[in-house]
């Protein structure tokens, strides 16, 4: 499959200020989540990636194509900025209709109509945008990426306000968005939602790409970092023992009832440990990586 | 660090002491409210003087207080010259430089002043409540009266100070330059007690109109042009009335007036107006002064004090509301 | 520590809290609640800054309603929104509001200069607010809020805004203050696993009402209906070798949920993984977590 987006050395300067620098990648349909500390850069990619910065060199395509010579692009492209500032005098059906007739869409009350469902903002759409939460100004920002029905969606940290119920509802609208093939890249600080939408992840720090795939993947690729893994089972020590004997592990640390192993090479000691707890009539309850899920992966890589 | 033990010096033992990192809890004595009214008032007072701020402000300040020097070595000079001539001598109740201090305060009361008023007031007003920090300072054990207590108490300290400083050295001027500096004080305690009433009037009134105007908006420029422009424009308007129409009433247009009626005869002096004699339907006739007397003090008094009130109210009610949300 | 009965809170027509009953012992308690739930009106009752409508509240044995400058001497508040003034160094500022709290002029300094380090704003304390970056500011907010040394703090969306490694180091401390500084918390925040991590008991409010309050633990329910796992390998064959043992999996790709939770059903997934050589990654039993708990009480609410 073609990628969807390119980003060929892209560098962003302002100034002496360099944002973004020397970066290349590609997508392809699916979600994406940007990674990075304040100040990595995210902003100003996803702004890249928008067209509404045009790189200080290198270039973005879409399809392809360059968007800024194929200004009919953008109309396949939906954009969620990070600021809350939104035309306070206006309705909120009034603005996204404002919008979709800026996207030279055909039927601009219908579009509003359909992206204010999707967004479940419909009863609330009548009043005045000055009155919204913050949560609901969210939403509208989101359902107004949504309007041209888009191939990309570029969404900078869009759950920001949300409660908890709206954040799920946003999450589920994501990643049925994602399911349907719209190539989505969301930025977003809360790293265990992250993993909820998204398996594919962009990291980037001081404006350089620091790792991109599946985050499994990159875990494991980290060599100098042995996995962490706790496990509860009948017969602890015996375990223990067991896997040292075979130099399955590095590190051996024994709590209560649980232990907590270091290990080198993760193939090998997965691929070893159900048929040695069978085979020694051991009883497996909880196998769990300590440090296999994002935000450690991030941990790791950033600092 | 205690000097090394003897014994353990004997015995060949260095010592060591590993005190506790950890958080310490606060074992001492919390003080009253009073306090930190003061406190706030202290910290507000330094801000309002430029103590630790930028240079502009600074600049501006400065500035601004070194005019109301020059007012007094001006109003010192023009008392000097006047009671050489003599003029002093048949209209003393009539000029206002027949007494220096009168005459200082009167020519202080003017843009310099509400300039000065723009510069401190919102500053210290309307930040508060534009950085959100107003709901912290009503998180702590104090109340919004407390606070405004504060925020009164540093604003009409440091523009009372500001303002009765050159006035004071000018007193001290006079009374050094006097053939006798202790029969000069003796006569003139009188013109001591005004001085010192008037600069304390002076602060407070335009302190709660600049105050009243500076709650009505979040932004320190907003304020700060909302306080000069009223007070120019209630001059402009009235002395525009007085010169159509010679007639006292346009008096109490004039805010400044209300103070300025107050303070004068605080200090004894009877002060008419004097406009000009501008009338349209006859174009010939020559341009000449008209003196216009004015009420007697308890009219301005009693403007002054409605003033002063509906300003208050005006605070109270920003604040509470501000409180409720 | 607080307590409170009937307590509501009505703005000209608006119901902001309606009836709120609770009774919640020291130690650190989550507030939870959708937009517009009751939460920022719960807590300025509990610091005195609104008077109730009808009913009353007690913290730390106080009356919100006529002991609210008392209170707020032994209570610390860390707003969500922006507050600190851009101009004035986080020193001067957290001294400032420590003296405001009653703390004598030196006394407010020292505290100013521990709190400040112990939220690790040690090297900026002298720096202008404004230049600080949002995880700098939300730790310069954290620390006008124990400069007193308060018995209980109201943290309001402590971590918004903060990238992971400042959220995470934020948690840390919010953590440590219950735990090392014997300090109790209310914290509000949507991020459901940022109560689930530093917090014991939680209150969540719907539509102005307590929706469910108690201790975390007791809450969720130790009871686990299924096991969670991660797999890397042959996956069908692992997955027929469990529907054969009689258990039901679903899930797709690597993440299955295997029904049930009672010792054979480990044994089996054991098994199976053995049989059919795949990779077990993660075997993990699926407690109830605090978003199903939420979003079960809200279908429950919406139903009513």
């Amino acid at each position: 499959m073609s990628p969807v987006i390119e980003i060929e050395r892209v560098t962003k300067r302002y100034g002496q200020v360099v944002a973004v620098s020397d970066v290349s990648f590609a997508l392809a349909p699916g979600i994406s989540g940007l990674l990075g500390p304040n100040g990595a850069g995210k902003t100003t990619l996803l702004k890249l990636m928008a067209g509404l910065l045009t790189p200080s060199s290198g270039q973005v395509k879409f399809f392809g194509q360059k968007l800024r010579r194929h200004p009919q692009l953008y109309r396949r492209l939906g954009y969620c900025p990070e600021q809350n500032e939104l035309y306070d005098f206006m309705s909120g059906r009034e603005f996204l209709k404002l919008s979709a007739g800026l996207y030279g869409l055909a039927d601009p009350a219908q579009a509003a109509e359909k992206a204010l469902e999707q967004v479940a903002l419909s009863a609330q759409a009548g009043r005045l945008i000055r009155v919204y939460s913050r949560g609901m100004r969210q939403r509208l920002k989101f359902a107004q990426s949504l309007l041209p029905d888009p191939e990309v969606l570029l969404l900078d940290e869009p759950l920001q306000g949300a409660d908890p119920a709206q954040r799920r509802m946003l999450i589920e609208l994501i990643r049925q968005l994602g399911q349907a093939g719209v190539t989505i890249v969301i930025s977003s600080h809360v790293l265990y939602e992250v993993e909820r939408m998204a398996q594919q992840i962009i990291l980037i720090n001081h404006g350089r790409l620091i790792a991109l795939g599946d985050f499994h993947a990159i875990r494991e690729a980290m060599d100098d970092r042995p996995h962490k893994v706790l496990l509860e089972v009948s017969e602890p020590q015996r375990l223990a023992a067991l896997l040292t004997e075979r130099e399955l592990v590095s590190a051996v640390n024994l709590a209560d009832e649980q232990l907590v192993v270091d290990i080198g090479d993760a193939n090998a000691f997965y691929g070893a440990l159900p048929r040695l707890i069978a085979e020694n009539g051991l009883h497996l309850r909880r196998l769990s990586g300590l440090d296999e899920d994002l935000e450690s992966v991030f941990r790791y890589l950033v600092h | 660090m205690s000097p090394p033990d003897e014994r353990s010096e004997r015995a060949g033992q260095a010592q060591g002491v590993i005190y506790q990192q950890g958080y310490r809890h606060y074992r001492g004595r919390y003080l009253g409210r009073l306090h930190a009214v003061v406190s706030l008032a202290w910290a507000d007072g330094k801000r309002a003087l430029g103590i630790g701020r930028g240079w502009k402000y600074k600049l501006g300040f400065f500035i601004l207080v070194g005019i109301l020097l020059i007012i007094a070595l001006i109003a010192f000079g023009t008392n000097a010259v006047t009671e050489r001539i003599g003029a002093g001598g048949q209209s003393r109740s009539f000029y206002p430089f027949a007494n220096p201090y009168n005459g200082f305060f009167d020519s202080a009361n003017g843009i310099i002043l509400w300039l000065l008023f723009a510069l401190i007031i919102p500053d210290l007003l309307c930040n508060d409540r534009r950085y959100g920090t107003l709901r912290l300072y009503l998180a702590r054990p104090i109340s919004l009266s407390d606070y405004l207590a504060g925020k009164a108490l540093a604003i009409v300290g440091v523009l009372s100070a500001v303002l009765l400083a050159p006035a004071l050295l000018l007193f001290l001027a006079k009374a050094l330059g006097a053939v006798q500096p202790g029969a000069y004080l003796a006569a003139h305690l009188g013109d001591l007690g005004a001085l010192l009433l008037s600069g304390l009037l002076f602060a407070v009134y335009y302190a709660l109109i600049s105050g009243a105007l500076a709650s009505l908006t979040k932004s320190t420029g907003y304020a700060a042009a909302g306080i000069v422009g009223l007070l120019i424009a209630a001059r402009l308007v009235g002395s525009t009335v007085l010169a159509f129409t010679h007639r006292r009433m346009a008096t109490l247009i004039d805010l400044s007036q209300l103070v300025g009626q107050i303070k004068s005869s605080l200090f004894g002096v009877n002060q008419p107006l004097i406009t000009l004699n501008i009338q349209f339907q006859n174009g010939s006739q020559p341009v000449t002064p008209v003196i216009v007397q004015p009420y007697p003090v308890w009219v301005y008094l009693l403007a002054a004090l409605a003033a002063v009130l509906l300003s208050a109210l005006v605070i109270g009610w920003r604040y509470r509301r501000e409180v409720d949300r | 520590m607080i307590q409170t009965r009937d307590l509501s809170k009505r703005y000209n027509g608006t119901v902001a809290l309606d009836g709120v009953s609770l009774q919640v012992a020291p130690g650190s308690i989550g507030l939870l609640g959708e937009n517009g739930a009751g939460k920022t009106t719960f807590i300025k009752l509990l610091l005195g800054l609104l008077q109730p409508s009808s009913g009353s509240a007690r913290v730390l044995s106080l009356d919100v309603a006529r002991q609210g400058r008392k209170l707020r001497r032994r209570v610390g508040y860390m707003p969500e929104d922006e507050c600190l003034p851009p101009d004035i160094s986080a020193m001067e500022f957290t001294a400032r509001m420590g003296r405001l709290s009653g703390l004598p002029h030196e006394a407010a300094l020292q505290r100013a200069n521990d709190v400040l380090h112990l939220v690790g704003l040690g090297e900026g304390r002298y720096r202008p607010m404004g230049g600080l970056s949002s995880g700098m500011k939300q730790r310069a907010k954290l620390a006008q809020a124990l400069v007193a040394d308060p018995e209980l703090v109201l943290l309001d969306e402590p971590t918004s805004g903060m990238d992971p490694s400042g959220r995470e180091e934020m948690l840390q401390l919010i953590g440590e203050i219950r735990e090392n500084l014997g300090i109790s918390l209310l914290l509000s925040s949507h991020l459901l696993q940022d109560i689930e991590r530093v917090c014991d008991q939680v209150i969540i409010l719907s539509a102005g009402q307590v929706a469910a309050q108690g201790p975390l633990s007791q809450l969720l329910g130790q009871a686990a209906r299924s096991v969670h796992l991660r797999l890397v390998g042959d996956v069908q064959a692992f997955r027929q070798a469990l529907t054969q043992a009689g258990l039901s999996v679903h899930g797709s790709g690597m993440q299955l949920t295997v029904e049930g939770a009672d010792d054979q059903v480990y044994d089996a997934i054991i098994e199976a993984a053995a049989q059919s050589g795949v990779q077990l990654r993660r075997l993990e039993r699926a407690s109830r977590s605090l978003e199903e708990l939420f979003l079960a009480l809200r279908k429950s609410e919406a139903r009513r």
